[in-house]
């Protein structure tokens, strides 16, 4: 961002340059823009409008009524809740198991230190697949409860690869300091390691939460009877491609208004992630950063 | 004996750290070691789940290659492979130059507000999860959505208007486009960052020479970036073998069914719905086998060239 403000300013001089090309140049954006949002505007659209019409961007015969829909099944709230049960405990567990083995991982003399690392690139590389997973998740009674959708993402070597950059990247006069000041491990990592590692933390738990609040794998493979366990992903995930719409034959009413509900449930599952992006938008493009250009 | 000693003082001044390696180690054992053993499932006859436990189940199966001899001999495999193959290069000619021109031309925006607004709003689609995407996109491309609207509105005739979603031919356009709407922001971000290091002198220079902003684009950006593009795309070569199961899982319809059935899908289909543990597992396994050394391969390629790994 340093970088991208002093160039504009060498830049700024000569502004009068180029100005085909510059406005060429914001026409393309615009129109990829344009290309990013349109589509929502138009589920927007749809959800708050009537059966039947033909909608564009702008919505016809206003009506709640697709919302009112999806506010009655209770499957919708259902699956809401478990989403954000998921998100939440995932996240915490997730972040706080693989920031306990990045800090591991960052200390240059840790015994084994290869081994470790070999151990989790494998997880990272190669898995049994669905079915050997399936049957021993079965076999220790997992398959068909919510843990099954928590646990199998824990552990993500990527994020342990990229807290561990940060943290190697930390002075390490602090924490003997606090050593020679008798701290103890933990609380060593809970107040010194913690607070100067925040901003990848928190990279980290975005990340970490949009992949727990998106998937929907884990659902489809491991929880084959329990459908009322879905999270939202899922939940919509089944409506789209009508395996839900069955409860809709005998009611004419919710079958023409299929679409419009179907876009209200669309519309309310994405507003989680609208209404949070803004505040967190910084910390997922800092991440990005370290991420890509690790030199 | 002096690295044994170094070794003791090293477990004696870190066993503490060792101790917080604990918790991802036994998740990673119990989550993906321990059923990679349930691998050698499929070099056995297929697992009888209706009658045994899957343990028991396991140990009464025989062993058979027949498996393997299925997949290889078989065409409907050679089908699965070709749509895998086929769909991940068309995404990779057609997808992986846009975020590059998308980086550039954005770079190219001098307003910081204009470019940070671009940057969040293009990012976004990253964030959504495939079943919404493929929500969205299946009502704008119904057969009275948006688009066929437009077409409709641009003279095309409306008893020619179709569900894109149900049409063979129009399927891999929509893989291709959805996964393009979700992608080609958020892949630019790294193109993004890599042309904002480069120093600003380049360009004085080259305007010193009379270089316009399409050479400065071609001799100095392109070059400078050269690396990066050559790691992303050499990435983006290993994952040949993964279509995209998330993605395609959502936008199945049973018209379309021979155009999406990718190894992923087949795996889940034969394996979960259909109950051939042990052909699953099979394909699973083949599958997973290319795509690591398609990997490490891959990796060595790029260590070659750039000086570092891209695992």
């Amino acid at each position: 961002m340093k970088y991208a403000s002093r160039r504009s300013n060498l830049l700024r001089v000569r502004k009068h340059e180029g100005l085909g090309f510059s406005i060429f140049v914001h026409i393309f954006m615009t129109v990829f823009i344009l290309l990013c949002v349109l589509p929502f505007i138009h589920v927007i659209a749809l959800s708050f409008s009537g059966a039947g019409y033909a909608i564009g961007l702008i919505p016809q015969g206003v009506t709640l009524y697709s919302y009112n829909v999806v506010f009655e099944d209770s499957g919708f709230f259902q699956a809401f809740g478990m989403s954000l049960m998921v998100a939440v405990v995932g996240t915490l567990l997730s972040v706080l198991v693989n920031f306990l083995a990045a800090y591991a991982l960052s200390k240059r003399d840790l015994p084994f230190r290869r081994f470790f690392n070999c151990f989790f690139v494998i997880i990272m590389l190669f898995s049994g697949g669905i079915i050997p997973n399936f049957l021993w998740y079965r076999i220790i009674g997992l398959v068909d409860t919510p843990i099954i959708l928590i646990l199998p993402m824990a552990v993500q070597f990527y994020y342990i690869m990229l807290m561990t950059t940060y943290l190697e990247n930390l002075p390490q006069s602090i924490e003997d300091a606090a050593c020679v000041d008798g701290a103890g491990k933990l609380t060593l990592l809970w107040y010194i390691i913690m607070p100067m590692a925040v901003p990848i933390i928190l990279t980290v738990a975005l990340y970490t939460l949009v992949g727990y609040w998106n998937n929907y794998q884990l659902a489809l493979y491991y929880l084959p009877t329990r459908t009322e366990y879905y999270p939202l992903s899922m939940f919509i995930l089944n409506f789209i491609n009508g395996s839900a719409i069955n409860d809709y034959v005998g009611d004419i009413e919710k079958a023409n208004h299929k679409d419009n509900i179907e876009a209200a449930l669309i519309v309310l599952s994405v507003i989680p992630i609208i209404i949070s992006y803004p505040f967190s938008l910084k910390y997922i493009v800092k991440g990005s950063f370290v991420g890509a250009v690790k030199e | 004996m002096k690295n044994q000693h170094a070794l003791k003082f090293r477990l004696k001044k870190h066993w503490s750290t060792l101790l917080l390696l604990l918790p991802a180690v036994v998740l990673g054992v119990v989550f993906s070691y321990v059923p990679m053993v349930g691998i050698l499932m499929a070099f056995k006859t297929n697992l009888n789940l209706y009658i045994y436990e899957p343990f028991t189940a396991f140990l009464n199966a025989e062993w058979t290659l027949e498996n393997f001899q299925i997949i290889f001999a078989g065409e409907e495999f050679l089908g699965v492979l070709w749509n895998t193959l086929y769909i991940s290069v068309l995404k990779i000619v057609v997808l992986f130059p846009l975020p590059i021109i998308v980086s550039l031309l954005l770079t190219e925006v001098k307003n910081i507000r204009a470019s940070r607004m671009y940057q969040s709003l293009m990012y976004l689609p990253h964030f959504l999860s495939w079943s919404i995407i493929t929500g969205i996109f299946m009502s704008v491309f119904a057969t009275d959505g948006l688009v066929n609207n437009v077409l409709i509105l641009f003279g095309m005739d409306a008893s020619e208007a179709v569900n894109w979603y149900t049409d063979p031919s129009k399927f891999v356009f929509l893989v291709l486009f959805t996964d393009g709407w979700k992608g080609i922001g958020w892949s630019s971000i790294v193109y993004i960052a890599a042309i904002n290091a480069i120093s600003p002198e380049y360009y004085e220079a080259s305007r010193l020479d009379g270089a316009g902003k399409l050479s400065q684009i071609w001799y100095i950006t392109l070059p400078l970036i050269k690396n990066v593009i050559v790691t992303m795309l050499i990435m983006r070569i290993c994952y040949i073998m993964d279509a995209g199961f998330d993605q395609i899982y959502t936008m199945h319809n049973a018209a379309t069914r021979p155009v999406w059935q990718i190894i992923g899908t087949y795996i889940y289909e034969k394996g979960l719905q259909q109950g051939n543990y042990s052909f699953s597992t099979a394909v699973g396994l083949f599958n997973s086998v290319v795509a690591l050394i398609m990997i490490l391969v891959g990796n060595f390629v790029a260590k070659k060239i750039s000086g570092k790994g891209v695992i």
